[in-house]
Formats: structure tokens, C-alpha cells, sequence
């Protein structure tokens, strides 16, 4: 079974700054969970766990960013900064939702910690190219940043990205997956304090696995996020993405709109779930899932779901698949267009829409380049 | 010379016979007009020339050109010459007009062996028939039809028609949701193109804008068939009385 060969590998691997003790009991304990098992119903936790367990060790992960931003290395980290560290990333692997953080904790080696000061405008690149890692990125109040993530895998990897936002600070999370990935899996935790935006604007190709997790907790009034994604999924080529926004406090509103367009017998999951919280006086939310089956034999699962304890809030949400629609096609083909390029129109239109807002040429063209292709 | 020659055209929708029996011929140069009540197949006609799936020839034949249309695919059609303004032209959200637009024009200049315009030349032109038009050139941003009003829509439909230059054109019931200032516009749009080498098949319901387009020919299409052809004198008589006056023969 895997969870037994990912135990073993775990205890030989802990770096020192992972609390690591009862670790690999308590990863295995989840991998075999009930809970675990409907949240990766339509991903094979056992064979992601397994890939990632058999991912070499060593943090993997690259970046570059601008002056006002600090980037240190867990290892170079004071005694005490480390203990923060610790503690962050302990929260992350308590959550009984991941169970594959503390596999990627445990094989990430050393880490990324990135700060900004506050009231400063600042950017950041990541790269993901091979292997487990981890980034903490702490916005202070009122500081912006841009953020660019590109996701390349060729081979296994898992990625743990703690994003925290001070008030007021923003943060452009540019997340572009095209990768061809035997597993690909993220978790993405984003918290955001009053007043604080983020705004996510992501394009993801699939892999053989690809899961993304991202969870987002406004917790702090008025604080607000916009997630976007598009996604291309082709022919034998898998996405799973999770989404998790809580509204904990007054007047928190988010938005979430993603989009996947499937080719041949791709498989594409989205699991979009708001939480409003007792507290969240006048929040708002809403979420929008379409997809687009252009082939027969693809296979959609999409479930939005709203959990609201509070009646003060305005909520909407709604999931459709379909198809091409023929009559737009049939009013292309009338101005001469033939087709193919009808169809690749309506694609991209498909995808751009729900990146439009964002305003990413980077997400979209990523996208776009894999559309025109083919 | 003829364009379109059309004879004993039956037509089925879903099983359904619409059209039974239809003759018509067009030569360059001309306009016809085609009126007739609601349901008669006006509409019907206009997507069967176009190619719309779903309208199975039965009978007849259609001839554009010297070619039998049956044979063509509609973007072929549409090659050859073939424009249809639409009775309700369809909303695509995402695919900006400009961007539909420049692929319409590059598809017919790359059918006819033309250097397709070079993108600023282009969008300068279509602004200026936009402008022609009084459509503000904000709509050529929007996606195609994207929340335009009834008249927009019309409106966008010829901008369309004057930008890609078909030999024949057939406008469905263009003027309906104009308004007045709107349908005189777009008259002189469909005038300006109006020339001795193409000819329009105008499907109407009303005699005002038989006014401001003076057709050659007037049809009325009732029951599936051309029940009365005459020149721009019928409009004024059935905007007078009617069709029932028809039936009495
Ligand atoms: N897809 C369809 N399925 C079934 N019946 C149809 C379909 N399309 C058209 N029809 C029927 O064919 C007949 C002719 O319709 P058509 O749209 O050609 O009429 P029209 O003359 O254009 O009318 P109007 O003046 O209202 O525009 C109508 O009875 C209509 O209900
Ligand atoms: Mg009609």
C-alpha cells in the first residue's frame, strides 16, 4: 500500500526546521481517512502520495524578485524567525484536508521565506520546475505585490505556497501551470487581514494528475479575493482543482469564475466551496464554473458548494457543461470563416472571458499558444 | 447576368414542409423586396440560402452563380459572394468584433487569393464604416452582438455587409428595431453598397423602408410560395390592405 512506503521515507527525510515527530503516522492516518477519500474522489491520492513520496529531496524551487522584497532561505533564517516558520508551516500540514502537505513539507528540504515591508510596490517570480518545495510570502500592511508562478514540471512535484496579507496590502498572483507532470500537486493558502485583496488570476494545462488546492480565508473585515482560472485540458490529460474561500468576517466578498475547455477524453474536476462564517455580517460572494466538452468521451465533475451560517450575506453560485454552441458557429461560418477556425474562435473566447477581467496576457497566452497549436 | 436562379425550391424543417414550390430568379443589379405574413418562410428562405443546418432541400434547386448551392458549404458560400444580414443576429460574448471582423475579411480575401489588409489599414476602415453608420466605435471592442439593442445589432449586421462587399446580399427583416433616424442611416449604408454588379434580396414587412430602398421587384411569399410578384406598387397595396386580398386571388 502506499501510505505504508510513504511512512518510511518520511521519518529518513525530515529536515530539522519540520516538526517531523508523529508526522508520517498522522500523513498516513489522512491518506487512509474517509474524509480523504471524497476529497479526492476523482484523483488517485494513493499514486499522488506515492509520486510525491518518490520525489528526490530537495527544495526545487527558484525565484527571483525585486530589492524591496527579502527572499531568505529557511536554513538562513534566525532561531526565532525559524520558529515562525515552523509554526506556519505546521498549520498548513494540521489541516486534515491536505494530506499531502507534509509529504512535500518533509521532501522540500529547505524553504523560501519572502517579505515585504510595508506600503511598498513590489514583484516576484517563481519558478517550479522539478520537486517539492515551499514559499511563505508575508505582505505587510499595505504593500502590493505582483506575483508571477510558473509551474513547469517534467516529472513529480509538490508545491506548498503560505501566502499571508497584512491589511490593506494586495497581492496579483499570476499562477501559470504547463506542465507534463506524472503528478502535479499544490496547495495554495492565502489569509487575508482587513482590507486586504487577492486576486488570482491562474491558466493551467493539466498533467497525467494535477491537483490544485487553494484556500483562502478572509479573515479580516473588508477583505476581498478574485480568484479566475481557465484551463486547457486535453486528450488523456487530468485537472482537479479545489477551491476553498471562508468568509470569516463583516463585509468580505469574493469572486470566483473558472473556466475549462476539454479536448478529447480529458477529465476535469472543480470542487468550489464558500464557507460564510457566523461573524460575516454582509459578505458576498459568488462563483462560476463552465465548461466546455468539445469531444465526446470527456468527463466533467464540478460541484459548487455554499455552506452560509449567516443571513446577512448575498451568495450566488452555479456550474454548467456544454457544448459548442451552434449557432455562433453557424454565424462565423456565414461571414466565410471556415470551421476550424470558427471552433478555435469560440474556444478562446471561451477562455479569455473569464480571464478578461484579471487583465493576464501571461495566463491567457499560455493558453492560447496550446489552443492555436493543435 | 443572373445571380441566383431558384426553382421549385421545397424546403423541410424538422419534418416539416415550409417551403413548397418557390421560383425565383436575380439579376445582378436588382433589388428585391419579399414580403409576406408571419410564418410564411420568409426567414426560412434566407437560412437555406445561407446553409443553415437543419433546412433539408426536398425538392428544386438553387443555382448562385453557376454553381448548385446544395454543393457548398455555407463559409463556401460565403466565398462565393453569399451574405446574409440576420433576422436575429446571435450574441458571441468573448470574441470581439473587431477581432470576428478581421477573420471574416481575411477568410473571403483568402478565398478570393487576396493579400488580406494589413491590420491598422483594416481597423481604420472599419471604424470609418462604422462611424458611416453612426455606430460608436466602442462596439467594435465589445464581443460581436455582446449586449447590443435590437437596432445595434441591425446596424452591426451592415457594417458587415458594407465591409465584406458580397455579391448578393440578403437582408431578413434588417429594419425591424430601427428607429427612424436608425433606418434612414442604414438605408443609406445598403444604398452606398447597392451597385450594378450585386444584388439584394430585401425580406420586409413594411413599405417604409421600401421608401427609402426602392426595390425592382416586389414578392409576396405566402404558404411556402411566391403568391404575387409586381413592382414596388404591391408594397404600397398590401401596406394598404393587407394580405388577404391575396387569397381572394
Ligand atoms: N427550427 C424549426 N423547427 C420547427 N419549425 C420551424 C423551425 N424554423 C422555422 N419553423 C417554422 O417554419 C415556418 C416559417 O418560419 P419563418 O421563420 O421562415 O417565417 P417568416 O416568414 O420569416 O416569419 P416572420 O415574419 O415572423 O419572421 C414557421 O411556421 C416556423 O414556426
Ligand atoms: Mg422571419
Amino acid at each position: 500500500m502506499a501510505g505504508a512506503r510513504v511512512t518510511t521515507e518520511l521519518e529518513h527525510d525530515a529536515p530539522d526546521w519540520v516538526d517531523a515527530q508523529g508526522l508520517a503516522e498522522l500523513t498516513s492516518a489522512r491518506l487512509a481517512s474517509h474524509r480523504s477519500a471524497e476529497l479526492w474522489k476523482y484523483s488517485s491520492l494513493p499514486r499522488a502520495s506515492a509520486a510525491l513520496a518518490a520525489t528526490p529531496y530537495g527544495d526545487a524551487i527558484s525565484i527571483s524578485a525585486a530589492d524591496e522584497l527579502t527572499a531568505t532561505r529557511f536554513s538562513q533564517l534566525t532561531h526565532n524567525a525559524r520558529a515562525q516558520v515552523r509554526s506556519c508551516v505546521r498549520d498548513a500540514i494540521d489541516q486534515a484536508r491536505y494530506p499531502l502537505s507534509a509529504i512535500v513539507a518533509l521532501k522540500a528540504g529547505d524553504g523560501w521565506l519572502l517579505e515585504t515591508p510595508r506600503d511598498v510596490n513590489s514583484r516576484v517570480h517563481i519558478e517550479h520546475s522539478k520537486g517539492a518545495g515551499i514559499v511563505i510570502l508575508r505582505i505587510a500592511d499595505n504593500a502590493s505585490v505582483n506575483l508571477l508562478e510558473e509551474i513547469t514540471l517534467g516529472d513529480a512535484g509538490g508545491c506548498l505556497l503560505l501566502i499571508a496579507l497584512g491589511r490593506n496590502a494586495h497581492l496579483r498572483h499570476t499562477r501559470v501551470s504547463r506542465g507534463a507532470a506524472p503528478c502535479a500537486w499544490q496547495l495554495t493558502h492565502v489569509t487575508a487581514a482587513d482590507s486586504a485583496t487577492y486576486e488570482l488570476c491562474a491558466s493551467s494545462l493539466g498533467s497525467t494528475l494535477e491537483r490544485f488546492d487553494c484556500h483562502v480565508q478572509l479573515a479580516g473585515a473588508g477583505a476581498s479575493a478574485r480568484l479566475s482560472g481557465a484551463a486547457l485540458v486535453d486528450d488523456k490529460t487530468h485537472l482537479d482543482q479545489q477551491l476553498v474561500i471562508e468568509h470569516a468576517h463583516p463585509h468580505t466578498e469574493s469572486t470566483t469564475r473558472f473556466h475549462t475547455l476539454l479536448r478529447g477524453k480529458a477529465r476535469s474536476t472543480f470542487n468550489g466551496r464558500i464557507h460564510i462564517h457566523p461573524g460575516a455580517h454582509g459578505a458576498a460572494a459568488s462563483l462560476t464554473n463552465r465548461n466546455l466538452a468539445l469531444d465526446e468521451g470527456a468527463e466533467v465533475n464540478t460541484k459548487p458548494e455554499l455552506e452560509i451560517y449567516n443571513d446577512d450575506v448575498r451568495c450566488s453560485h452555479g456550474a454548467t457543461v456544454g457544448s459548442l454552441d451552434d449557432e455562433a458557429i453557424f454565424y462565423l461560418l456565414s461571414r466565410g470563416i471556415d470551421q476550424e477556425r470558427a471552433r478555435q474562435l469560440l474556444c478562446e473566447a471561451f477562455l479569455s472571458e473569464c480571464l478578461e477581467e484579471s487583465g493576464s496576457d501571461t495566463a491567457r497566452d499560455s493558453l492560447m499558444e496550446v489552443l492555436r497549436r493543435a | 447576368m443572373t445571380l441566383l436562379a431558384i426553382d421549385n425550391l421545397h424546403v423541410t424543417v424538422q419534418g416539416k414542409p415550409i417551403l413548397k414550390g418557390l421560383d425565383l430568379t436575380i439579376e445582378t443589379g436588382e433589388v428585391h423586396a419579399i414580403m409576406g405574413p408571419n410564418g410564411s418562410g420568409k426567414s426560412t428562405l434566407a437560412n437555406v440560402l445561407a446553409g443553415r443546418p437543419g433546412y433539408d432541400i426536398t425538392e428544386g434547386s438553387v443555382v448562385f452563380r453557376d454553381a448548385p448551392l446544395s454543393e457548398l458549404e455555407a463559409a463556401e458560400r460565403a466565398h462565393r459572394g453569399l451574405f446574409l444580414a440576420f433576422q436575429y443576429p446571435v450574441e458571441i460574448p468573448g470574441v470581439s468584433n473587431m477581432e470576428f471582423l478581421k477573420a471574416a475579411n481575411d477568410s473571403l480575401c483568402a478565398a478570393r487569393n487576396e493579400e488580406p489588409a494589413a491590420a491598422v489599414a483594416f481597423m481604420k476602415r472599419v471604424r470609418a464604416i462604422a462611424s458611416e453608420l453612426d455606430l460608436d466605435p466602442e462596439f467594435l471592442k465589445r464581443g460581436v452582438n455582446e449586449g447590443f439593442s435590437g437596432g445595434e445589432k441591425k446596424r452591426n449586421e451592415i457594417l458587415q455587409l458594407l465591409l465584406l462587399q458580397p455579391t448578393l446580399a440578403v437582408l431578413d427583416e434588417t429594419d425591424s428595431g430601427l428607429d427612424i433616424d436608425a433606418l434612414q442611416t442604414v438605408s443609406e449604408g445598403v444604398n452606398r453598397f447597392r451597385g450594378a454588379h450585386n444584388a439584394i434580396l430585401l425580406i420586409t414587412h413594411y413599405q417604409r423602408l421600401l421608401d427609402h430602398i426602392v426595390p425592382d421587384h416586389v414578392h409576396v411569399l405566402s404558404d411556402g410560395r411566391i403568391a404575387r410578384s409586381g413592382d414596388r406598387h404591391l408594397a404600397e397595396k398590401l401596406e394598404a390592405e393587407g394580405y388577404a386580398w391575396l387569397a381572394q386571388g
